[in-house]
């Protein structure tokens, strides 16, 4: 099956996206990929310290990152918000002290509306 | 628009990788260290200026099917970073010019190329 590119490259983009937030702030973690001939669905599914307030992570601009982590071009606060807008439905939750879940979709059938 | 290698020949740059890349067409650019703003705000094509030399930026031009990558002040891309270049193809152009400065004459180079095509 071929993927339409900006498909490819915006699932490629949220999926990024996710995997350096679980390097950055989770103890470990996992990435699930579901393919299919109408979407693609990523999921992050990781277990570490959670987000206690989520409309504050995911306001543009807000951060937790270390020094070390805006050393590496990253924690600019964009992550999440990347995420969200690059995705067809997006959806965060998370458990303080056990984790946080992401689970995003990218239509590749524009009428597709079945999630 | 202007090519690569017109590019490279105009603002003095030296190439690090992708030498096989410099009849790339390039239409347009960008300049930023936040990668996920690049990743938000560059597009497909887009000649890329950074400072930053780790091996993420290999997978950000990767990811955004950027022309190239151009680390400004005469930055030197990490050896990991090189190495990952050459693999995936992604042309490195090493400027001995600001960001700033290297920003200013890709701009006018390919504006003004725009201009002089559409009349």
């Amino acid at each position: 099956m071929r993927l339409p590119n900006d498909v490819v490259r915006r699932a490629a983009l949220v999926t990024y996206e996710s995997e350096i937030n679980i390097v950055s702030y989770a103890d470990h973690g996992r990435i699930y990929l579901k393919v299919t001939s109408d979407y693609v669905m990523i999921e992050a599914i990781d277990k570490g310290q959670g987000i206690a307030d989520i409309e504050l992570a995911m306001q543009e601009g807000y951060s937790t990152a270390t020094d070390k982590i805006r050393e590496m071009g990253f924690g600019a606060g964009m992550g999440l918000c990347n995420i969200r807008n690059f995705s067809d439905f997006f959806r965060i939750t998370s458990d303080v002290g056990k984790g946080t879940h992401l689970k995003m979709v990218i239509k590749i059938d524009k009428l597709f509306d079945g999630i | 628009m202007a090519t690569l290698g017109e590019i490279v020949a105009a603002l003095d740059l030296k190439v690090r990788s992708g030498e096989d890349k410099m009849g790339t067409e390039v239409h347009g650019g960008y300049t930023g260290d936040l990668l996920s703003d690049v990743m938000a705000g560059s597009k497909e094509g887009d000649l890329w200026i950074t400072r930053q030399t780790h091996q993420n930026i290999v997978a950000v031009a990767s990811l955004k099917d950027h022309a190239g990558i151009i680390l400004a002040g005469g930055a030197e891309p990490a050896a990991d970073t090189l190495e990952k270049a050459k693999r995936e193809g992604i042309p490195i152009l090493v400027s001995n010019r600001s960001a700033f400065e290297t920003a200013g004459m890709l701009f006018e180079m390919i504006s003004s190329q725009k201009t002089g095509r559409s009349g």
